[in-house]
This record gives structure tokens, sequence and C-alpha cells, in this order.
């Protein structure tokens, strides 16, 4: 990997970032390589139309993970990365998710009648369960994460895209670009500060994106000399907090969500895509509705189950994801460390003159 | 770090060079230097040290700790990750444990969680690692401990080359495997690039491959463990009931209701009892035990009480003044003449309530029609009044106290009881007598090859299916195979010797090797069913119940309730509580058992079929009998023989086999029976006594070990294996066949007049056990499912397996222009 060596501006373009048509982007795409070798924040884009860029992201990730990334690694590419391993890693979570599914279902269209409907039963229940789990992982993230970013302003997930020049290849000369879709906060060691000054989109000063962070956070400006360096250390703290929370709470999450999916109500509906979706008659017609009722009444089992253990095990099941979900939250929204340093001591505390100092 | 560079710059003297750029010159010497290396790798190991994984685990605790204040780096928040995966899984298996109902089951959860976790961990370790490894000598997932100490993959990023920390051994090993040329300038370069590029290979190919194995893995290994476990899980049932069998009757008094009942009962002391409130208390102050009859009994003693308490309420004239108040003209009572006033008294005496109103009605005065209208207002306030005072709960509740006292040992002591007999014959998954059915069942199925579309022609109960496969089994050209056994059989066709005869019998009987042992399997699984549940069990539970009945009933018969001790147990045992309890064990253990020889009877039926003496015995008794002996009816009987052990219902049985199915008539019927249920080895069983210490016999025995061990199994005692066999046959042929032999003295026995008739007939389903048909049907069912499953996803762990591993091979291996370059350098 070569990165171009150029100054650091990747504000002016952002705006020209046509978000649609791949004829477009095609167009920008040579102006807009020079700005991104270095990453380019997609802070308006994210702004505009999360849902949009989310999807954009994650189709680009996932086409990659199962066509360029495995390619390159299997040849043994010299420009594969630690981000393509990554990004690799949607490929066991959807093939282990489908043949998670087939071990509970494929076989029973082997059995007869009565044994394939008990076998349904359960495999229906399994398939409800994986798709749960990862429903509740995905979405319980949003729990911690959607309150941070009203209350601080930061946004965890903030993207960036990043252009590589890979090394040549005996069998790719040419073809020697690749881009990825980065976080500015994806590491806590090394956040990409760089993208976050002076970026245009938060405002003309250098210190834009720091001041509303501090603004959000209500750090007087009286407080500091210049933003950064108040709220940086800040901003690590909570996005630590952040990852730590979303991440244990998406686990209990996920567990409820299977623990919905055993219930008993799941036996009554048929969850088999072909009558679903080829049986219009009796299935189309209501099946988000009925989907809906027996997941209400699904919810209501789990924590009403007329058996008394059950009933306790799944309160306490729901208790801890939420329970870890509020503590996650009291944790992130609220500032324990108030006094962290005077205007100067920020910048002074950085080093401590009496010890010896080390540079690598 | 700027700034430290700053402040060491603006403390160095300024240089007055000429050259500008040399302002910048900057002494650092013992001021800036570089990390000290503290990294180093950790011995390359397929399998980590429990240890090691301790250790991990409480600094991750710890890591969370400093996370959640906000402190922690990259690799902390990485390794949280697992840390959060593993305890939400453990979460969810904790949940799904207490909501399985069957222990099995639950244990399941956690087996599933632990393989599935297990899978994940195993599959890169074993299909990828080890062999890429033993080939290239690269382990992928080498680790290493940073400066930091913190513990990190070495090849996890391929751009962050940390192939320094190799040694020049390991990097010599990995050379020579590699196949990197010897004496090439900057040979290691060349190692670390293909160990590299060997790893980038190895963990894209763990990642394609990962969520295919894994599940299947993980679901293959909870297959695997599933049988121990249910086999563990039933011996330990077994052990624990029989010590609480033996140490905890009388004992204990775990069921002990009487606080509930004592708050219930305050609670509700002035509920006016009626049906509903009946029908609960009885239902819990019942022992767990599943009769009628008592209860029925105790809502009869539940009444009986309510009517002593209805008693109290005495009707006098304070009573009557108070209910008529106002509706009566004042001063009627005390006015009233000698004759009325008696009247009065009597009906009050007698509490009749319609007496009471005509009397003052008629006290009253006014025309016949007045004094009626007047009879009926008294009627309706007197009974309301009454009504009021009718009995509430707490005017018996001293008494319900008094009889849950009397049965709170009982309960307790029976749960014990039932525990024992539930763990041996209870109607669950995980019983024995449910294990042992299926492992008969399966060892049927697994001896006799069937595949998979034979499988399915039995599910729909085709009974050909069956047939042939016994068939192929007993049907055995070389039946002495052609050792000794054959020699003697051979040469000893024309002896007349008694011990030689009975050996040859012997040895014919046995017919050969493989349906010998399929036979003596079935045989041997039916002899250890009888010694978990048989004859002496059964006796030892009826001996616990007779005693915990016996001090039931002295209790209740202290307590004054002799109508409940009467029931609980006594001298005519039909229709006691007692009674009930040891039917229902009896039925339940004769059912399996009489499944079983009914499977061995078939399977000896169809051998005799093959071998001609089926066809030859039913000749014979039709001859004796003077009956059509045509080779036509005697092959109808043949196929009724199967027939009937393969389908036949106790209804059958009932109208003696006469019906549209069978249609025999009562010879036949006769000849049948008796040779399906005669004593047919009898006559080896007194050839056996009239040889014990024959010389020639025990000769042959010693030289011939497997009769020696068959006649021991003869021999031994105590209802096992072939005798258990004729012992059932026996019963069979007294209760099933002679069913109506029995009938007299059975019919006497009346439970409320009902007859016992419908008791036998349970009983007598229990003999004719399962038929085999059904049996085969839900095996047959059983055993193809989970061939189809393995089938799929065995089969598809090896496919992924195999093209893993062979992917494997292709790893690391030189590219052409790699070979090219190494060629061309010199």
């Amino acid at each position: 990997m070569v990165l171009n060596i150029g100054v650091q501006n990747n504000n002016a373009q952002i705006s020209k970032i046509a978000f649609g048509s791949n004829k477009n982007e095609q167009k920008n795409a040579k102006t807009e390589d020079k700005y991104i070798n270095d990453g380019l924040l997609l802070a308006e884009e994210r702004d505009k139309h999360p849902l949009g860029l989310n999807v954009k992201i994650q189709a680009n990730k996932m086409k990659n993970a199962f066509t360029k990334y495995p390619k390159k690694g299997i040849t043994g590419s010299k420009n594969a990365n630690f981000y393509e391993f990554l990004t690799m890693g949607m490929v066991p979570y959807l093939s282990g998710s489908a043949m998670l599914i087939a071990v509970f279902n494929y076989a029973a269209k082997y059995f007869n009648t009565e044994a394939a409907q008990k076998a349904s039963k359960l495999g229906q229940k399994m398939g409800l369960g994986v798709l749960f789990y990862g429903l509740a992982k995905v979405l319980s993230k949003k729990l911690i994460e959607l309150p941070v970013k009203w209350k601080h302003g930061i946004d965890v997930n903030l993207p960036y895209k990043k252009k590589i020049n890979e090394l040549p290849e005996e069998d790719n000369k040419n073809n020697l670009v690749s881009y990825e879709y980065h976080k500015a906060y994806e590491s806590v060691d090394f956040p990409r500060w760089d993208l976050l000054y002076d970026n245009k989109y938060y405002g003309e000063e250098r210190n834009a994106y720091f001041n509303k962070i501090a603004k959000k956070m209500k750090i007087s400006s009286d407080n500091f000399n210049h933003a950064d360096q108040k709220v940086k250390p800040k901003i690590k703290e909570k996005v630590i907090q952040t990852k730590l929370f979303s991440t244990l709470a998406s686990y209990f999450w996920a567990a409820t969500g299977v623990g919905i999916a055993m219930q008993k109500p799941w036996e009554e509906i048929s969850l088999n895509p072909q009558k679903i979706i080829f049986d219009k008659k009796h299935y189309n017609q209501n099946f988000f509705k009925n989907f809906g009722k027996k997941f209400v009444e699904s919810c209501k089992e789990f924590v009403n189950n007329p058996n008394k253990n059950t009933r306790i095990a799944g309160r306490a099941l729901l208790g801890a994801a939420i329970g870890i979900t509020l503590l996650g939250n009291f944790k992130t929204l609220f500032d324990f460390n108030k006094d962290r340093g005077t205007k100067t001591h920020a910048a002074v505390s950085l080093i401590d003159n009496s010890k010896e100092k080390v540079v690598c | 770090m700027t700034n430290v560079l700053n402040s060491i710059i603006a403390n160095q003297p300024m240089n007055n060079s000429v050259n500008g750029a040399a302002a910048f010159t900057v002494d650092t010497k013992g001021k800036i230097k570089p990390l000290e290396d503290k990294g180093r790798l950790l011995p390359s190991r397929v399998f980590g040290s429990p240890v090691e994984y301790v250790k991990d685990l409480k600094k991750d605790v710890v890591n969370i700790g400093r996370a959640a204040n906000g402190k922690a780096n990259d690799h902390e928040l990485g390794r949280i990750n697992d840390v959060a995966m593993k305890l939400g899984s453990l979460a969810l298996a904790a949940y799904l444990f207490v909501k399985n109902p069957l222990k099995l089951s639950k244990t399941m959860e956690f087996v599933g969680f632990g393989t599935f976790f297990g899978s994940m961990a195993l599959w890169p370790k074993i299909a990828i690692q080890a062999p890429i490894k033993a080939r290239t000598g690269v382990d992928i997932h080498q680790k290493y401990i940073d400066s930091q100490n913190r513990k990190k993959m070495l090849f996890q990023d391929p751009q962050y080359d940390l192939t320094d920390m190799f040694s020049r051994e390991d990097l010599d090993k990995m050379g020579k495997k590699l196949k990197v040329k010897e004496n090439l300038p900057d040979r290691d370069r060349f190692i670390k690039q293909r160990a590299k590029k060997t790893a980038v290979q190895g963990n894209t190919l763990w990642m394609l491959s990962a969520g295919l194995a894994s599940p299947v893995m993980s679901a293959l290994a909870c297959n695997v463990m599933e049988k121990p476990l249910n086999k563990a899980f039933e011996t330990s049932a077994l052990k624990s009931t029989q010590k609480a069998l033996e140490k905890n009757i009388g004992n204990l008094a775990k069921s002990n209701n009487t606080a509930v009942l004592e708050s219930f009962l305050a609670k509700n002391a002035n509920a006016v009892v009626d049906n509903n409130v009946i029908n609960n208390l009885a239902d819990n102050l019942l022992p767990d035990v599943n009769s009628g009859e008592f209860k029925k009994e105790i809502i009869k003693y539940i009444k009986s009480l309510l009517n002593n308490a209805k008693q109290a309420v005495t009707m006098d004239e304070a009573f009557v003044s108070n209910a008529l108040n106002g509706n009566i003209a004042e001063g009627l009572l005390s006015s009233l003449t000698e004759a009325q006033r008696a009247a009065l008294n009597t009906a009050m005496e007698k509490g009749s309530i319609k007496n009471v109103a005509q009397t003052l009605a008629a006290a009253a005065g006014g025309n016949k029609a007045q004094q009626m209208k007047q009879a009926k207002l008294y009627m309706g306030l007197l009974e309301k009044a009454c009504a009021a005072k009718k009995p509430v709960l707490g005017d018996i509740s001293a008494k319900l106290l008094d009889l849950n006292s009397a049965l709170v040992q009982f309960s307790s002591d029976k749960k014990v009881l039932d525990d024992f007999v539930s763990a041996r014959v209870g109607e669950k998954a995980g019983s024995y007598i449910a294990n042992q059915w299926e492992r008969v069942t399966n060892k049927l199925v697994k001896s006799l090859k069937f595949n998979n579309a034979q499988l399915k022609e039995l599910q729909n109960g085709n009974i050909d299916v069956l047939i042939q496969g016994i068939e192929k089994v007993v049907n055995n050209e070389n039946p002495y195979g052609s050792g000794i056994l054959n020699k003697f059989m051979n040469s000893s066709k024309n002896s007349n010797n008694n011990a030689i005869k009975f050996i040859r019998e012997l040895v014919e009987y046995r017919c050969g090797k493989k349906y010998d042992r399929l036979i003596s399997n079935l045989i041997a699984m039916a002899g250890e069913y009888e010694e978990v549940t048989g004859a002496d069990v059964i006796s030892s539970v009826q001996q616990k119940t007779k005693t915990i009945c016996e001090a039931a009933k002295n209790s209740l018969n202290d307590k004054g309730i002799s109508s409940l001790a009467e029931k609980m147990m006594s001298d005519s045992t039909a229709g006691t509580l007692e009674n009930t309890i040891n039917t229902q064990i009896k039925e339940r253990t004769i059912g399996a058992r009489a499944s079983f020889y009914r499977l061995i009877q078939l399977i000896d039926v169809i051998k005799k079929e093959k071998d001609g003496t089926l066809a030859k015995t039913i000749e014979e008794s039709l001859k004796n009998m003077g009956k059509d002996s045509s080779q036509g009816s005697v092959d109808r009987l043949v196929q009724i023989c199967k027939n009937i052990l393969f389908e036949a219902t106790p209804t059958d049985y009932a109208e003696k086999l006469t019906n549209s199915r069978y249609k025999l008539d009562k010879d036949e019927f006769k000849i049948i029976s008796n040779i399906l249920f005669g004593n047919s080895d009898e006559s080896i069983r007194a050839g056996l006594n009239s040889l014990q210490g024959d010389t020639l016999l025990n000769r042959v025995l010693s030289k011939i070990p497997f009769i020696k061990n068959y006649v021991e199994k003869y021999n031994r005692a105590g209802g096992q294996g072939l005798s258990g066999l004729n012992d059932y046959k026996k019963e069979f042929m007294e209760k099933v066949i002679n069913w109506e032999n029995g009938m007299t003295p059975e019919l006497s026995r009346n439970i409320n007049g009902t007859p016992t008739h419908s008791l036998n007939a349970i009983e007598r389903s229990g003999y004719v056990g399962k038929p085999i048909k059904s049996m085969l049907q839900e095996t047959a069912e059983k055993v193809y499912n989970s061939r189809k499953w393995l089938k799929i996803f065995g089969g598809a762990m090896v496919v992924i397996t195999a093209a893993t591993l062979i992917a494997g091979l292709m790893v690391g291996r030189k590219s052409k222009i790699e070979k090219q370059t190494e060629e061309n350098i010199k």
C-alpha cells in the first residue's frame, strides 16, 4: 500500500460527490481521487441520507466480501490487508446463518408429513432465531449509539472513504486502486482526527467540529483555548464507552431475540417462503399482519410465560439486556469527568517533564 | 511527539552553520531512543493451554471495567467483543435450559453452546492451521506478545510486517518446507514473503469455510454427545431413585402443603363451600395419584363434614323472629295457641322450614290463599336466613387440616415411589423403558440392514420388507461353519445317544450365526429389561406401596377418618388406592415386556417358516384334529401366524381372531395359539434336565464353548433371557388366549358396582404389547429421518472438509513468477 503524499484537504469536493447514478460517480471519480487518498469524510451524506449511505456502504462491502477480497486472499495477494480480512468476516456470518437454518430445516423435506411438520416447527423457530439474533444485534446497538449522537454530537459510525494505491502484481498491473469504507472512530487509539480538523462541512474554522462537540457537551469556551484539546479526550472516552456497552448489550438483545423466536405462537404460522410467496391466497394477504400478531404474542409469552421458572428466566434475560442498555446510556450520556484539566491543563498534562521521553 | 521534539529543538544551542538546514541538525544522543523491543513470539501451538485461557479471561474482565470508564485501547475492545458474544450466548443457553422441560434437552442447550463455540475455535485449527503448518511450516495463527504485553496474531494484518520476529531457526525450517531455493542471496526475504502469502491464503480459507463448517460440525457433535448423555442420565436416575426409595420412604415430608392450605383456609374462612370449592379442595388434598375413586371418597368426606357443620345451625324462636322481623305481626310469636306453639316447636326441632312457615302462616290467620301466600313469603325469608348461616370453610377447616396432616406423609412417600417407578417404566422420554425400547428397535433395524428405500416402505407398514430382512438373516447356507461344529453335525446325524440328540436339537435351534446374534442380542436386552423392571423390582415396589398405604391408613384411622382409611387399603384389595397404584405400575411394565417378546417371537416364527418347521407343525396339528391339512390351508395359517404377531390388537384377541382380518375357527385358533404361545422349548429344558452329569454332554460342552454358554444361559435362574420368554408365553396363554377362564373370579370383584371386566382388558392389552407394525413404522421413520439428516449433513461436512483440505494443499505454493524470480537470481 502506497499512500500518495499530498496536502490534506478533503472538504472542497464534498458537495460534488454525487449520490446517485454510476455515470455521475465515474465522472467525478477522477476529480475525487486526488482528494480522497487519505480519506474522504462522508459527513454530509451521512447527515442527509444516513440510510442510503449505509445501504451503499454495506452493499459495497458485501459485494467485495464475496468476490474481490476472497480472490485476493486466496491468491495470497501482497495487497491483501486487515480491512479486507475483517470485511470477509461477513461471509461466515451469512453462510453460517444460512447453514444453521439449513441444519434444522433442510432434511425435513424428505420426512413424511407428520414428522416434517414436527421438524418444521422446531426448524422454523431456529430459522427465526437466526433472523432475530441478527436483527436484534444490529438494531440494539442504535439504542446506545443514537442517544450519544443526539446528546454529544459524536457519531461513532461516522464513515469515510479511503483510496488505496496498490502495488502492481503478477496478474494485475493496471487496476491498482481500491476503495475502502472505514469509520473515523474505528480505532480508539488512532481516531482520524485529521479528517475532522479543518473540515468545511462543519464550518470555516479549523476547529469547527470540535467546537460543535464542545457546545453539544456544554463545555463553556471559557474552559479552553482550543476546543480540540479539551474535547478530544472526552470524545475518546465516550467512543470507548459507547463501543463497550453497545457490544455488550447487543449480544444480550440478540439472545432475547432468539428467546422470543423460541415461543409457542410461532408454531401457529407457516414461514415457508415458498408458501408465502406463491400461495397468495392463504399467506400473502395477511402475512405481515399475522407475523406482527405472532411477534406480539411471542413477546408476551416470553415475559409472561405460564411456567414460573421460564417466566423468571425470560424476564431476567430481557432485564439484563435492558439493564446493560440503560447502564450504557447512563455512562455515555453523562460526563463524570467534568474537571479534566483547567484551561491549560490539557496541553500541559500531556507531557510529564519529570520523566524520560521516548519517541518511536 | 511534536511537543517533545519541539522542546528538544528549542533547548539546542544555535548552530552557526551557513547551511540553514543544519539548524535542524539536532543532537539526539541519549535524548531520543527507540522503544525497547520487548515483543516475542509465543510458542506455536495448535491448542492453547487452559491456564492461558483463564488468564486471558481475567484480563478481559478487568478490561471491561476499565472500558466502562472510558479507558481502553483497540486491542482490548476487540477482545471484549468475544467475551460479550460468549456471555450473551451463555445467557441464552441458560434461558433455554430453564425453558426446556426435559433434563436431556436442558443439558443439550449447554452442550450446543459448547459445541458451537468449540467448532468455531476448532475448525480453523484442525482443517486449516494444523495441515498448513505441517506442510509449509507456517503457523498462520502464530501469536506474539507485543511490547505492551498484549497477545496478538502475527499475521493478522499482512501490511503490518512482523516477520522480523522469527528466529533464524524458524526461518530455516519454513524455508525448507516452503522449498525456497538454498543459497539465494537475501533468502530470508523470500521466506518471509512466502510465509505472509501463506497466512493470507490460510486466513481467507478460514473465512470462506468457517460459516459452512461450524454449524454442521456443532450439530454433528451434539448428535454424538446425545446418546452417552442420555445413557448417563438414565443410569443416574436409576441409581438415585433406588437410593431415595431405600432411604426416604417414611422419612421425608417434602410435599408438605400444610402451610399453603392453612393460609388458604384462613383467608377464605367465611367462604361458602360450593361444589367448585369442594372439588378444588379434593384436588389439593389428594395425594399425587391418578385415582378417581379415591377423589370421590375425599369429596364424599368433605360433604359429610359440611353436613355435620350444617346441623350446628339451630332453629329457635330467636332465629325465626330475627329472620321474619317486620314481616309478621308484632307479638304473633308470643300470642300463639298451645296447639300452634307445639306445632312450631316440633317444626323447629325438625329443622323443617316449610313446617315453621306453614304453622306461622296459619297462626297469622286469613283465608287459605292468603295463608299460602304468607307461608311462601316466610319460607323465602327463612331459607335466606339459613343460607346466610350455611356452613363456611371456617367451620370445617380444622377437620380439613386433620385430613391433610394424615395424608402429608403419604404424599411425600408416594412422590419418592413415583420417581422410582417413573425412572424405570415412566411414559416419558429418557425413562429406562423408553430408552431400552429405542435401543431394541434400533438394534433390530440395524441388524436387519434395511436400506433407505426399505425404511420408507416400512414407514408405510409393509410387512414384506420386514420378512425379507429377517429371512436374509435366517437364511444361512452353511449354518454350522466349517469347524468342529460342522463336523459334529455331519457325523452325528444317525446317532441314538440322548446327549447327542439333545445337543443337535440345541444347535439346530440356534440355526445360524447372524440369526443367533440378533436373537441373543434381543433376548439379552429383554433380560436386562427384566432385571431393571422385572418381577423382583415390581414386588419391591408393591411392598413399599403396601408400607406407605398401611401407614396412611393408620394415620387416617387415628384421626377418625375411617371411610378414607378403608379406601387406602383393605383386605379385599380391589378398588383401594393400593390396588390402583399397583395395577398402574403393572400395566406399564407388562406392556413393554410383552412388546419385546412379541418381536422376538415374530423373528422366531419367520425363521421357522423358512426352515419349514412351522408348516410341519401346523400340518401335524391339523391332521391330529382331523381337519383339512392341504397345502393351501397350511399356508394360510402360516401367513396368519406372522400377521398376528405383526399387527394383531387386543381386540383381535378378544374376538379370538375370528374377525374379518383373520377368520379363524375355534380349532385353528387353538392350533395357532399353541404354536405361538405354547411352551415350545419345554423339550429342550427337559432334555437338559435329564442329561445332568452326562459325560458325553460334558465333553461336547468343553469342546464347543458356545454351546456351553448357551446351556448356561438356559440354566440361569431368575426369570431372565429365554426362561423370561417362556414365563411370558405362559402368562399370555392364561391372560389373553384363555382370558374368559379368569373372568368369573375377576367379575366378582366390584368397585362401586362396576365389574372389573375393563381392568382385565387393560391388563390383557398389556400382554398383547405393541403391534410390531406400528413399532416398526415409528422406528423406521426415526431411523430413516436421522439417517437422511446424517447423510445430507455428514456428507456436507465431508465435502466441506475435503474441499478445505485440498484448498489447503494449494496454500503457500510458489507462483510461476515467484519460481522464475527465484531461478533467475544467481
